[in-house]
């Protein structure tokens, strides 16, 4: 089982994305609801995590499911650098599976494997 | 105009909710500045909302409340029933309006209101009247208008609206269930109120909430509460927007035998994890 060193849950603002490396990985998004817990509402892999997380943050080759809970919520996000391809994929796939975000328009590519979430 | 709103939730408890803007009347007319108050106690197990012209509604409630007070003083009681406060609020009104717009037939009481020479102000009360056994558990709400001589006008269904109400209505009729939790209809009624502002800059985004019931005394909704409710309503808008994208679907692969239905298990969802250390740097 891969260990990947998944970030802290950081909110999605540009002064904090720009402390997040420019290197390929796997991350999610969330809101924090009146309730309480963090629902995950994306999931997506990237070459370039920090140009990835701007684009969502402005709204650019983003699709309007998370533009919309970009523009309504205060959002989150965790991220894991992963520089291999095929566990980039499983990755991406298997914490799909596991949240099941609402905004994830493709079933990423991938296969499911054993790995730890946080 | 305004928007306010009054209803039931479960257990009994009323809940009364409002914008806070003023965009007619003679005393203080503005869409820059959500300042006024539009819902008053009456008292512990009464509460009412005003929508139209502010500043003669303003007057009548001083009057109103003041009556209420004697009132409350000479039967030596906490509370009256909510037809009673009807009663009251209906005589002040009209012997007010009398007073000061002059002795009128109803024909020109109502063209008089229509045509605007004389302003129209219209309230929703909230309580609860006498029960069989005698005691104030039955609620009731009341809507007391200008446009009839404030001829107490029950509503005979759990909710009602006044002011810029259509949005509301729909809103309402197609989302309002008896017997809910008090947080969800006052999210609601928080939700009618923002989508209403959106479309009409005559209704105010920014809003109050109060809520009694037959056990519990009338409160305003604290700030942390009625933000806590602002986030709610962004997540039912949010809901609502993203409903009709597409999205990832999984068809069900139907067995040759379908099992029995077994209870469901609580659904995990999609419940951010989060380490202990993370909390503080989210929050």
């Amino acid at each position: 089982m891969p260990n990947l060193n998944w970030s802290e849950l950081q909110l999605l603002e540009s002064s904090i994305i720009n402390s997040v490396p420019s290197v390929s990985g796997v991350y999610r998004l969330s809101y924090k609801s009146a309730d309480g817990p963090y629902y995950v509402f994306y999931v997506g892999q990237a070459d370039n995590l920090k140009e990835r997380l701007m684009q969502h943050l402005n709204g650019t080759n983003t699709n309007s499911c998370v533009a919309t809970y970009i523009k309504n919520l205060k959002c989150y996000f965790v991220y894991t650098a992963i520089s291999e391809t095929n566990l980039k994929k499983d990755t991406e796939r298997t914490i799909y599976d596991h949240f099941k975000p609402k905004c994830n328009i493709q079933l990423p590519e991938g296969n499911r494997i054993d790995i730890n979430y946080n | 105009m305004t928007l306010g709103i009054a209803l039931f939730a479960k257990d009994n408890t009323a809940i009364i909710a409002s914008d806070k803007r003023i965009t007619g009347g003679t005393t203080f007319m503005s869409t820059h500045g959500d300042f006024a108050e539009k819902i008053h106690k009456i008292t512990d197990r009464c509460a009412l909302t005003l929508a139209g012209d502010a500043g003669i509604g303003a007057s009548i409630i001083d009057l109103f409340l003041q009556k209420i007070k004697i009132e409350l003083t000479a039967q030596n009681v906490q509370d009256i029933p909510i037809k009673e406060v009807a009663e009251i609020f209906r005589s002040v009104a009209v012997e007010n309006y009398e007073k000061w717009f002059g002795q009128m037939s109803i024909k020109d009481w109502v063209d008089n209101i229509k045509n605007e020479v004389i302003p129209f102000f219209r309230v929703l009360l909230v309580g609860f009247d006498k029960s069989e056994s005698g005691e104030l558990k039955r609620g009731k709400i009341l809507d007391l208008s200008s446009h009839n001589r404030f001829a107490p006008s029950e509503i005979t269904i759990n909710f009602a609206a006044i002011g810029v109400p259509n949005i509301a209505q729909y809103l309402l009729y197609r989302f309002y269930k008896e017997k809910q939790d008090e947080i969800a209809i006052a999210s609601l009624a928080a939700f009618c109120i923002q989508e209403t502002s959106s479309q009409d800059g005559s209704v105010g985004e920014q809003f109050q909430i109060a809520s009694f019931s037959d056990k519990k005394p009338f409160r305003f909704y604290s700030n942390i509460e009625i933000e806590e409710i602002r986030q709610r309503c962004s997540e039912l808008k949010t809901e609502l927007e993203i409903a009709l994208f597409p999205s990832q679907k999984v068809s069900e692969e139907i067995p040759a035998v379908i099992p029995e239905a077994k209870p469901a298990e609580p659904q995990e969802s999609q419940k951010e994890e989060i380490k202990p250390a993370e909390t503080q740097s989210a929050a």
